[in-house]
């Protein structure tokens, strides 16, 4: 039975899934992304009245977990495995094409599973906008809010972001093509 | 000496325009260059199926999500939230809910449509109508044939529409199509059967052959046109999810109607 959509069970409980997720790619260990998770809905209950009914829940709960993150971080109950990226230095980014890159590879045909494979390795400061806007689906202004930077950062970090991932499906597209015609 | 680039060869803007990320103003300019442009429609349509690739995998992925939550996980928070001291919820359940209210109050004196002072009517709306008008087939959705992904709908698959940009989250997603030779029109959407619970408010306009839908996703607005003619039949079937079918023909046939049906009532300008 689903519940009722107006209550905090029933806004932010079906967004679980996408917590843990969140909080796993944060922390890389499920054991803390769990504790993570269950600190961030008990945070978010008791600042229920100050959520917005009509705006992006899943947005408002990742923010909550984001700012537990760097808290649990500093308080060095996290090992610094995955940093926030406010703490990391930029890191160069990919070099880019000469021109425009054309783009002839067959997208459709990749691997199940290619372009999470290649959202993960994308170094950390640059991963973070593209998993947030890529794989969740938030817009550029929620991706602002819930890592704390300005938008015009949000742009650059999620375009170099791309740019690693966009490399690496075509590393996985050739590599594929290789094996085939071996 | 540099040369300034075309926002259509700047990566951060291509981006940007595709994904509707602009003033709206700005983002209309763009549309009409992309219109008039071949070499910055060919950009955009390049950009495009590489941002397609990533929304649809995005998609598949949040699809995936229940099932890689480790067993006992929505068990522990549910035991942890019930037994959390919470004394001020209530209080401030109560404060917010005046707020609200009084939020409201203030948008509908100020928003409400009313003699000259009514909204015009969005050019998407009549777009969207233009499209369906111009389309052999009537409405169809990308779940007639058992499949959600807009890739395999018909129209799509047989070349006939392309797919502009895919957007979704747990209430379902939304494919943006266009035709090829009117590339920023927006006249047909077609959503996935999968998603439930509680949906967004969805906009209708009537203009009396045609009855148009819009809801918001994103930071974007969406728009769905299908004829009066057909929507009576709806009405006729399923009285009170006739709206529905717009969007999801059968396949949410039996469930509740998780969305708000707002009637739009447009000044004519």
């Amino acid at each position: 039975m689903s519940e009722d959509p107006h209550t905090f069970e029933g806004t932010c409980l079906p967004f679980l899934p996408d917590c843990y997720a969140f909080a796993l790619s944060l922390t890389r260990k499920s054991h803390e992304a769990e504790d993570l998770v269950q600190d961030t809905f008990l945070k978010a209950q008791r600042a229920f009245a100050s959520f917005q009914q009509g705006t992006n829940a899943k947005a408002w709960l990742f923010t909550i977990l984001r700012r537990l993150h760097i808290d649990m971080y500093r308080r060095g109950r996290l090992r610094p495995t995955a940093l926030p990226d406010d703490e990391l230095t930029e890191m160069a980014p990919p070099k880019e094409d000469d021109g425009e890159a054309p783009i002839d590879l067959p997208w459709d045909d990749l691997p199940p599973g290619a372009v999470e494979r290649a959202v993960d390795a994308v170094p950390d400061p640059f991963r973070l906008p593209v998993r947030l806007r890529d794989l969740d689906g938030l817009s550029y202004r929620e991706i602002g809010e819930i890592l704390a930077i300005p938008s015009g950062t949000v742009m650059s970090r999620l375009h170099r972001g791309r740019e690693y991932v966009r490399r690496a499906l075509v590393e996985q597209v050739e590599g594929a093509r290789s094996d085939a015609a071996e | 000496m540099t040369r300034e680039l075309h926002w259509s060869q700047d990566a951060v803007e291509l981006d940007r325009t595709l994904e509707g990320e602009l003033p709206l103003d700005e983002l209309a300019v763009r549309r009409a260059e992309i219109a008039a442009e071949a070499d910055v429609r060919v950009r955009c349509e390049q950009r495009e199926e590489f941002l397609s690739t990533l929304r649809f995998a995005g998609e598949a992925w949040r699809h995936e999500l229940p099932s890689r939550v480790p067993q006992g996980l929505e068990a522990r928070v549910r035991q942890a939230l019930l037994t959390a001291p919470n004394p001020r919820y209530g209080l401030r359940w109560a404060t917010a809910a005046a707020a609200a209210l009084v939020i409201a109050l203030g948008a509908s004196l100020f928003l409400t449509p009313s003699g000259g002072d009514a909204v015009a009517m969005p050019p998407e709306v009549v777009k969207a109508a233009e499209a369906a008008r111009s389309s052999a087939d009537g409405p169809r959705t990308c779940s007639d044939e058992g499949s959600t992904s807009p890739k395999h709908f018909p129209p799509v698959r047989d070349g006939a529409l392309r797919i502009w940009r895919c957007v979704g989250d747990r209430q379902g997603t939304v494919a943006k199509l266009y035709r090829p030779e009117d590339l920023p029109s927006i006249g047909y959407a077609a959503v996935a059967e999968y998603g439930a619970g509680h949906g967004p408010d969805i906009g209708m306009t009537d203009l009396g052959d045609m009855i148009v839908f819009d809801v918001a996703y994103g930071n974007q607005r969406h728009y769905l046109a299908v004829s009066k003619e057909w929507y009576e039949q709806q009405e006729r079937r399923t009285p009170d999810r006739a709206s529905c079918t717009a969007c999801h023909n059968r396949s949410k046939d039996g469930r509740p109607n998780p969305h708000n049906i707002v009637k739009r009532s447009w000044e004519l300008r």
